[in-house]
């Protein structure tokens, strides 16, 4: 797949970002409220620790065992009547899709929330197959509606306000009277509601994600506070799930372990409102459900990312606790990232999918502060991750110029501490003498990117190492 | 301030790059501090822990750094750094290094379970409870990243410094918030470090105190840089000046005037 | 080679295994059958059935929904009638064949019952609750004729009967029901857990309810150890009014007016001791905590900061 991505100029987005208002100020609302609803949720549950050690082993478990429970999973699936297709790309999966909706002649299809179709591009796919998505998630309907990708993994229009909401309503809801008030966050959703309805109930083909495929049932879980999700897989004749192969764990009871720390992590819920559990199609005496249920297992790069130092990414829960915490993410919002998963998890997940050297940027763009690490869920050692990546770069000579020499000299001295402590000695003495009158340094070759908004302190005078066996030897 | 009966212990001073070139009055109080715990302090030749290298994906030249470490403090009962972050590099990646190595991994681990950061070196190890210290006036403290996280230091710089006759401390919000230093990070991505940097200078500010505290000079330098350029006239200080009851000399980014 | 081959070659080539290897696809079979249970919340265990009502209610409303408990099923659909009317609805609902809703005396009221699937054109919908999960306030519901899954999800109010004895303290306890019922490894074709009213937060992260789903969820849990309070409730609901973003209108249990000095479940007759007793200060604590965590529940005024 040829994925669409402006990863390499995340330093342009970056800048683009802290200098949109609009943006700042809607980027307020991740740190206010998803920090301190974790917080109280995991506060309130004295066992969330050790639920979060038992979520990391049953992934673990699973993953090494994936082969196995993948076909004990399609067996379950086809047992329940349902069809299961393997898609090893992006492009498998998407033909896949087109297909069933081209046989079952759909016209409109109704789509829950799902990272997988931002990743493989699913939308645009559908369309040229004759087949027109309708997003249904609130915030995905109106990223669909401004033609943008999302800018977090939850909570999709995190990066707009209300105003910009209520400007891309009137432009498309042209039947909309002008003088209606949308300046309520009630009205928006109340006009996003009601023109979602009539979408529900005229798809021909319904898309969720899953959250999770258990392999003891064949089942497909998908988590949902509006509901949209189970209108989308409920009420058009075929339901197909999209879902990444990682997506399994073993029993309904692992299920319910991963679910404890999922909303918790998330929302801050004790659990999302909808829990859907669905099992193939329609039963014989049903009346509703879908007469379809397919899965498309997307591979896309993830069984190779088992053989290596990054399967441990392959936890990941999508919960989108580690971009909630970080600073990064906080300065600069989810589209900096250039591709479809931001934060700390895209900074790691990303270059595996696009490669290193589109999303080279990413790992790099990290303070390593561990905050991310600190609330994963599945104890993903995100940071660790992203060291390995730019120890691929390094490798790879793919590390800027600059920072590559500046590195070299800086270890060539620190190799030799004789030496080291000779021309150390000598440079901070005569630095210190240049910002003695200040204390500091307003500007400083090599170092604009520090001293163009920020003074450099100036050393005290000689080495610490040299004073100090000055002294203890006059002692 | 406590000491522990039997024989002092011999603690190696690992002063970080940082000190050792930009302040080496960390150092000194960092020393007095570590002596007045019942341990003698001894400084062997050092350069830098290697974290630069290592953040930076040159495996290679963070080994060879490590392990000149290790060398270098082979003698010592303790290696002390008054620093969360060059010892957090120390005392948990040193060993990752050299995991694959089982000849060089025996001596890494024994290395790395030496390795202490200064205050919870003090509080944790060595039992200290009170410093003989004197500092009029309000502090914030700012919890460093690799301190707080890598190696849960939170308490300990709080609880010596309720100890200081004249300070009180307030807390700033989001102290644990990282200020956006992240090493090479502050130069390679300066505009987003600076966003970062900015939010936590205005959460201290708000904590109306003169002073701000900290246990790593990286941070502190960053977040003074940016306080100085906004012309706040908070005066920043290693937590470590202001235990060794020497907070009277100047702050840092300050003239010198000797 | 198939796609299918192709990923699964892939995965063992990554794990270094053929997937022929007799102790992997033990260790996998045995993880299958044992349903071992990992780690679970002290919160629900060891508790009485009356304690797990108490936790059960107490988590259901902090999730917003509504809970009015009455003895026995007969006095159902009168409860629902209150509701409906509560909230200045019409008195008409659909509900499904399930059994336990049909024999129900709904000829006592004057509400227009319909039956089967929805196509959105209800305002309230009816349905019995498979089980419950005392743990998060969770009602499980499977789909069937009995109870179509749209009328979960269509209607504006969805109300839900549920049987306090059906009401496991563990998400854990209630699959033991599923697999009970249903057969290990097999499963009806939808379990729909629902903890609360419709809601969504995606705009500016202000909580809203209603968003696809039902605005209000309203529980009419059958206690027959529960003391009748029709007459009460009568009264708390008719001064409730019928405003909308009011989520926790409705609820005999939270907002009494008659009793303020009373938060718990009404003690059933005969042994009030035990059921204090149940709710100590734990509860206590669990309440606050709740009512921090879960701002659902908020005034409309909260949404325009
Ligand atoms: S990496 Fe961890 S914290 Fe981030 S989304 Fe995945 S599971 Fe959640």
């Amino acid at each position: 797949m040829n994925a669409h991505s402006t990863s390499p100029a995340f330093k342009e987005n970056a800048h683009r970002a802290l200098h949109d208002p609009a943006l700042q100020r809607a980027l307020g609302n991740v740190e206010t409220g998803f920090i301190g609803r974790r917080k109280s949720a995991a506060d309130k549950l004295p066992e969330f620790e050790a639920l979060r050690d038992s979520a990391r082993d049953i992934k673990n478990h699973t993953l090494a065992h994936l082969d196995l429970y993948l076909e004990a999973y399609e067996a379950k699936v086809t047992a329940a009547g349902g069809h299961v297709h393997f898609a090893p790309t992006a492009d498998d999966a998407t033909a896949i899709v087109a297909d069933i909706c081209r046989r079952v002649g759909a016209k409109t299809v109704a789509k829950g929330k799902s990272m997988i179709s931002e990743e493989i591009e699913l939308n645009a796919a559908l369309e040229a197959a004759g087949v027109q998505p309708v997003e249904t998630d609130l915030g995905e309907y109106i990223i669909q509606l401004r033609g943008e990708r999302p800018s977090h993994i939850v909570a999709p229009v995190i990066h707009l306000n209300r105003d910009q909401i209520e400007a891309d309503f009137r432009r498309v809801h042209t039947k909309l009277p002008p003088e209606r008030d949308l300046s309520a966050p009630e009205s928006l959703l109340a006009e996003a509601r009601g023109a979602l309805r009539e979408k529900f109930l005229a798809a021909d083909v319904g898309i969720t994600g899953a959250n999770f495929l258990v392999a003891e049932t064949g089942t497909s879980i998908i988590v949902t506070n509006e509901g949209n999700g189970d209108l989308s897989q409920t009420l058009p004749k075929v339901h197909i799930v999209l879902a990444s192969i990682e997506k399994l764990v073993p029993t309904l009871e692992d299920a319910s372990q991963m679910l404890r720390v999922l909303a918790r992590s998330a929302t801050g819920q004790e659990i999302t409102v909808y829990t859907t559990f669905s099992t193939g199609p329609r039963r014989p005496a049903d009346v509703d459900g879908p007469e379809e249920y397919h899965v498309v297992l997307l591979d896309n790069g993830r069984s190779a990312m088992l053989a290596g130092e990054f399967r441990e990414m392959l936890r990941c829960i999508r919960c989108a606790a580690c971009m909630n915490h970080c600073p990064v993410y906080h300065a600069v919002g989810g589209h900096a990232y250039g591709w479809v998963y931001p934060g700390p998890m895209g900074a790691v997940l990303s270059p595996s999918l696009i490669g290193v050297d589109k999303a080279g940027h990413l790992p790099n763009a990290s303070t390593f502060c561990g905050r991310c690490e600190s609330v994963c869920p599945v104890r993903i050692p995100l940071p660790k991750l992203m060291r390995h990546w730019r120890e691929r770069e390094f490798e790879r000579n793919l590390s800027p110029a600059p920072v590559r020499s500046g590195l070299a000299v800086w270890g060539f001295f620190a190799r030799r501490p004789r030496l080291y402590r000779f021309a150390t000695r000598a440079a901070m003495g005569a630095l210190s003498l240049l910002g003695r009158r200040k204390g500091r340094f307003g500007a400083l070759p090599l170092a604009g990117g520090w001293t163009d908004t920020r003074d450099f302190a100036a050393p005290e005078g000689s080495t610490f190492q040299a004073r100090w066996s000055a002294e203890r030897r006059a002692r | 301030m406590s000491a522990q009966p039997g024989p002092r212990p011999r603690v190696g001073l690992f002063a970080t790059c940082l000190v050792d070139l930009i302040r080496p009055s960390v150092g000194f109080a960092a020393a007095k501090l570590i002596e007045a715990s019942g341990c003698d302090v001894v400084v062997p030749s050092q350069t830098c822990c290697g974290q630069p290298a290592f953040n930076s994906g040159d495996r290679r030249t963070a080994k060879a750094l490590a392990w000149q470490a290790i060398e270098a403090f082979e003698g010592v009962d303790y290696v002390v750094a008054p620093s969360g972050s060059c010892a957090g590099q120390l005392k948990k990646h040193v060993p990752e290094l050299f995991e694959d190595e089982p000849e060089l991994s025996r001596p890494a681990d024994a290395f790395a379970a030496k390795v202490f950061e200064l205050v919870s070196f003090l509080v944790d190890v060595r039992g200290m409870k009170a410093v003989d210290a004197r500092f009029d006036g309000a502090v914030t403290y700012h919890d460093s990243c690799a301190g707080l996280r890598e190696l849960g230091i939170r308490a300990q710089p709080r609880a010596l410094l309720e100890s200081v006759e004249g300070l009180t401390l307030t807390e700033m919000k989001d102290s644990d918030v990282c200020c956006g230093f992240g090493g090479t990070f502050a130069v390679k991505y300066g505009e987003i470090s600076d966003a970062i940097v900015a939010k936590k200078a205005d959460n201290i500010s708000a904590a109306e105190t003169g002073t701000l505290l900290a246990g790593d000079l990286g941070c502190l330098m960053n977040m003074a840089g940016k306080l100085q350029r906004l012309g706040r006239p908070v005066k920043a200080r290693h937590v470590a000046e202001v235990l060794a009851g020497m907070g009277d000399e100047p702050a840092i980014g300050e003239p010198q005037g000797r | 080679m198939t796609p299918r081959e192709q990923i699964l070659s892939t995965i063992r080539r990554s794990l270094g295994a053929t997937g022929a290897e007799a102790p992997r696809r033990t260790i996998v079979a045995d993880r299958l059958k044992g349903h071992g249970r990992g780690v679970i919340p002290a919160r629900a265990q060891g508790r009485s059935p009356e304690g797990l009502i108490a936790l059960f209610v107490e988590m259901a409303e902090a999730s917003a929904a509504t809970v009015a408990t009455v003895r026995s099923a007969d006095e159902a659909p009168a409860a629902i009638a209150e509701f409906l009317r509560a909230h200045n609805l019409p008195a008409a609902l659909r509900r499904g064949d399930d059994a336990r809703l049909v024999g129900l005396p709904w000829e006592r009221t004057t509400i227009d019952v319909s039956t089967g699937r929805s196509f959105g054109d209800d305002a309230a919908g009816v349905s019995a609750a498979f089980g419950a999960v005392a743990e998060t306030g969770t009602l499980a519901l499977v789909s069937g004729p009995d109870n179509p899954t749209t009328l979960n999800f269509l209607p504006d109010n969805h109300i839900v009967l549920v049987d306090a004895a059906d009401i496991a303290a563990t998400y854990e306890d209630l699959w033991g029901e599923v697999r009970g019922a249903y057969g290990a490894g097999t499963m009806p074709r939808t379990v729909n857990w629902i903890t609360g009213p419709s809601r969504s937060a995606d705009i500016e992260q202000i909580l809203l309810m209603g968003a696809h789903g039902p605005r209000r969820l309203h529980i009419v849990l059958v206690d027959p150890n529960a003391v009748a309070e029709t007459t009460e409730m009568d009264a708390t609901l008719a001064a409730a009014g019928s405003t909308p973003a009011e989520t926790r209108v409705g609820s005999t249990l939270a907002g009494d007016p008659k009793a303020p000095e009373r938060d718990a479940p009404t003690p059933p007759a005969g042994k009030p001791d035990r059921r204090e007793a149940d709710r100590g200060h734990e509860e206590d604590e669990l309440d606050e905590a709740l009512d921090e965590s879960f701002p659902a529940s908020d005034p409309p005024s909260q949404t325009q900061p």
